[in-house]
């Protein structure tokens, strides 16, 4: 499964400088963290789609993990949106929260009243959108950018050596430790582990058996991965790529778009309050 | 370039002695020296010296100086030392920093700031040494074990080191990798002047090659010569605890038995050419050894026309059909990617057959429809690295852990811990966190973890990676006991002398598929079938079958073929 891990390819965002792509996590991650009201997220959403598609992505093996964080995701967001039942906590929707769908406790209950609200449901709604979007931003810029380029390009806007290396290894090993923890559930359940719910606390401790395992691998993997770049002369400060690395117009023309939307998305949400809900 | 030590000792950060003691030697430029000892020796402690990633990285006390080419490691920074000294390690997979060949190569070269021009003419010429053109634009993870260590070692080439320093490079290689890797430093060795010095547990792999061998126990060095004048020294290895191969073994027991008295030979070709004119009667060609029946008795595990498929493309087991008897004690062997893991997580249920068709049984139970929790009752599977299990603060939660999940009363937990703790040898260490322990009993508490489940049919990958040899007979002497008890054991491997010794059936796997199955006489005859599985045979096969004898069944170690010898001397 080829997610999160960087595939050769002919494509146009391959083929787009990495500073360009750069511009466009940051100027979208920045619109993402201000925007709740999920209609101008979902204008988001598909102004971004077409790069997702220009990016031949490999749907097919991406869909099936897609389709469980987006299911998890949901369900976590609408279970969080049963407490958004108090007046006051949507700014620009008031009376949305109001419409209570189902009322599931009072002021009595000792988490507080919970109740399915119209105000709720666009909250998951929204919450939902930014998610997959920022997701998909960053999977297709991994996709779509080597690792070499990017140490490059941080090398560049001089980012400390040890900066650069953290993100180095999280791009390289983030594939590797997912595999691990899929290795280390197997082995914990054939020794009969299995997760139970039940109170915070004890499912903390459940996960004990997984947890421990998988952070000593990635310690190891942290520790040995710094020897072996140490040892390819990582960390002298200077790094060269050895195919060319230029802004082209379409690079630039990349980044203005995206950094003219960033600031028209700016605009509605100061001028006019578009954004929050 | 030349390497220097200067009554060198280390110790670790924390540790309660040192790992290396009052090493002086001197290496001149273009020896091939091949490091070896047993487990905890040293052996990478010292490899680890010569770029200064000790002390640079490595926290700890040293004494002394380590001198490359007049310089010590002292005043330089472990990238600076990169231009000259070459480090490649155990473990490809930590090696590996780019997502494509050509990238990887080129990180080093990169590093060191050459011009774009130089870097892609060092990346071309390191890709051809080790046999990588044409694989530019792969994703090293589609890469073999051997192909990755390749590349590991391109990466490496790449920096044009004098020094090339490789610590248990082929360790987690299956024999292609292997033979691969040895093809690569053979070449190295004869057409440049790079100095090499390759630690290895199992030193017959390299011992062709090496104009020097230092063998190292508990932190010194305890024999520093040739070949001849090392290995010559049978005692002391094996008081020290490493590999013989297998040739110096079967001479070493023809010499206790007064019946050789010239140099021990270390190769079968060698071993063959020695012997010839002393032998009696030549070797006769009467019988291939007993064929197996691995179909008839009373089958435990039974698998029919199993299929799996990893997504759309890749297809890993394709009408796979075997029976385990009960009691049997059966190696699979193969490749990687042959499909020997993936048959295994079918017989526990971690995966399951993509074809409807497909049976898989075990003990009476269909792994299909039979919950997990009920199935791990009756078959079990140890994953190749303990560290993938062990998470307890002492070696007894660490094995009544399995039993505890499984509702075992406490009066039988206990019984079980003293018999596990017991039959593993695991005593000393019964308090202490499994963590804290060295490998080869890492791996003893993981085996013990599930053992003490009292399944049926053990399934245990790779059992002796990174074990040295003494700690490997240890766990397999406990398995073979295992099945002498009635469990059927399943090993995963890729040391054939181990299956020789130990297994009573192999199956041979090969692009998902079972291409042979029997005795290990039997499979171990037909040499056109192990080719395609790129196997050969174990060498004390080899010489049996070089001398011309056909029937290997009685043959299971050195000694037995040192006897075969004796009566036909």
């Amino acid at each position: 499964m080829a997610l999160f891990v960087y595939t050769q390819r002919n494509t146009l965002l391959h083929r787009l400088h990495p500073a360009a792509k750069a511009v466009w996590v940051i100027a979208m991650g920045l619109i993402l963290s201000i925007y709740f009201d999920p209609l101008p997220l979902l204008i988001l959403f598909l102004v971004n789609l077409p790069f997702f598609l220009l990016g031949k992505l490999p749907w097919r093996s991406w869909a099936k993990p897609f389709g469980y964080v987006l299911v998890l995701g949901l369900i976590g967001y609408f279970i969080m949106s049963l407490w958004l039942a108090r007046p006051g906590v949507f700014t620009r929707y008031p009376d949305l929260v109001g419409i209570s769908l189902w009322r599931i406790a009072g002021e009595r209950f000792f988490l507080g009243p919970m109740a399915v609200t119209v105000g709720g449901l666009m909250y998951t709604a929204g919450q939902a959108l930014r998610s997959l979007t920022l997701v998909l931003i960053i999977a297709v810029f991994v996709y779509s950018t080597r690792p070499n380029d990017l140490v490059y390009l941080l090398s560049k806007a001089h980012l400390h050596p040890k900066l650069v290396f953290i993100v180095m290894v999280a791009y390289r090993y983030f594939p590797h430790i997912f595999k691990k923890l899929s290795t280390v559930i197997a082995a914990q359940r054939l020794r009969g582990w299995e997760l139970t719910f039940s109170n915070p606390l004890k499912m903390a401790r459940q996960f004990l058996p997984i947890t421990i395992p998988v952070l000593t691998e990635t310690v190891r993997l942290a520790d040995y991965t710094t020897r072996a770049v140490e040892s390819r002369a990582y960390g002298t400060g200077h790094f060269t790529l050895h195919h060319e690395l230029k802004m082209t117009r379409a690079d630039w023309l990349f980044s203005l778009f995206w950094i003219l939307l960033m600031g028209a998305f700016l605009w509605v949400y100061i001028g006019f309050g578009v954004g929050p809900l | 370039m030349t390497v220097e030590f200067r009554n060198v000792s280390f110790t670790y950060w924390q540790a309660d002695g040192p790992a290396l003691q009052d090493i002086s030697l001197h290496i001149p430029a273009g020896q091939f020296v091949v490091v070896t000892g047993p487990t905890g020796a040293g052996k990478s402690t010292f490899l680890q010296m010569l770029n200064g990633l000790i002390p640079h990285q490595v926290p700890g006390t040293l004494q002394g100086e380590v001198l490359i080419s007049g310089k010590s490691t002292k005043g330089a920074s472990v990238a600076e030392l990169s231009r000259e000294v070459g480090m490649v390690f155990e473990d490809p997979d930590t090696q590996i920093v780019s997502l494509t060949v050509e990238d990887d190569v080129a990180f080093g070269p990169s590093n060191l700031g050459f011009s774009p021009e130089d870097i892609r003419a060092n990346v071309r010429q390191a890709l051809q040494y080790t046999r990588l053109s044409g694989f530019e634009g792969r994703n090293p993870f589609t890469l073999s074990g051997g192909e990755m260590q390749s590349l590991a070692m391109a990466g490496i080439l790449a920096m044009r080191p004098g020094i090339l320093a490789l610590d248990e490079p082929t360790s987690m290689l299956d024999p292609v990798g292997r033979a691969r890797i040895i093809s690569i430093l053979k070449s190295l060795s004869a057409e440049t002047k790079t100095t090499i010095l390759v630690a290895e547990q199992n030193p017959e792999l390299v011992i062709e090659l090496a104009d020097r061998v230092l063998l190292f126990d508990e932190g010194r060095i305890v024999k520093d010569g040739t070949p001849e004048q090392v290995f010559g020294d049978v005692e002391t290895m094996l008081r020290v605890g490493v590999k013989l191969p297998p040739m110096l073994e079967v001479f070493w027991e023809l010499h206790q038995r007064g019946l050789w008295k010239e140099a021990l030979p270390f190769t079968v070709q060698a071993a063959a050419a020695a012997l010839r004119p002393r032998m009696r009667s030549p070797g006769t060609a009467a019988s291939i050894g007993a064929p197996s029946s691995p179909q008839a008795g009373d089958p435990i595990v039974d698998v029919q026309h199993l299929d799996h498929r990893y997504g759309d493309q890749v297809t890993a087991l394709k009408g796979v059909s075997a029976r385990f008897q009960r009691g049997e004690m059966t190696a699979i062997v193969g490749q990687n990617g042959s499909g020997k893991s993936t048959l295994a997580y079918h017989l526990v249920g971690i995966l399951q057959p993509t074809n409807p068709q497909a049976r898989v049984v075990v003990d009476g139970l269909n792994v299909r429809t039979t919950p997990l929790r009920e199935l791990i009752r009756h078959v079990n599977y140890v994953f190749q690295n303990p560290d993938d299990q062990l998470f307890q603060e002492s070696v007894a939660e660490e094995i009544e852990y399995g039993l505890k999940n499984l509702g075992i009363a406490e009066e039988e937990r206990k019984r079980r811990l003293e018999w596990a703790v017991a039959h593993f040898g695991l005593q000393p260490y019964v308090d202490l966190p499994p963590k804290s322990l060295r490998r080869g009993l890492r791996t003893k508490t993981a085996v013990a973890s599930i053992v003490a489940m009292q399944p049926a049919v053990l399934v245990v990958d790779e059992p002796t990676t990174g074990l040295d040899r003494r700690e490997s007979l240890e766990i397999m002497q406990v398995l073979a006991g295992l099945a002498d008890a009635g469990a059927t054991v399943i090993f995963i491997t890729h040391e054939m002398d181990l299956v020789v010794q130990f297994a009573r059936r192999v199956v041979v796997m090969h692009a998902g598929r079972i291409l042979i199955d029997g005795s290990p006489a039997r499979v171990f005859s037909e040499l056109p079938v192990l080719g395609q599985a790129w196997l050969s045979q174990p060498d004390i096969f080899g010489l049996a079958w070089t001398l011309g004898w056909r029937d290997l069944s009685s043959l299971r170690t050195p000694t037995d073929l040192a006897d075969r010898i004796s009566g036909s001397m």
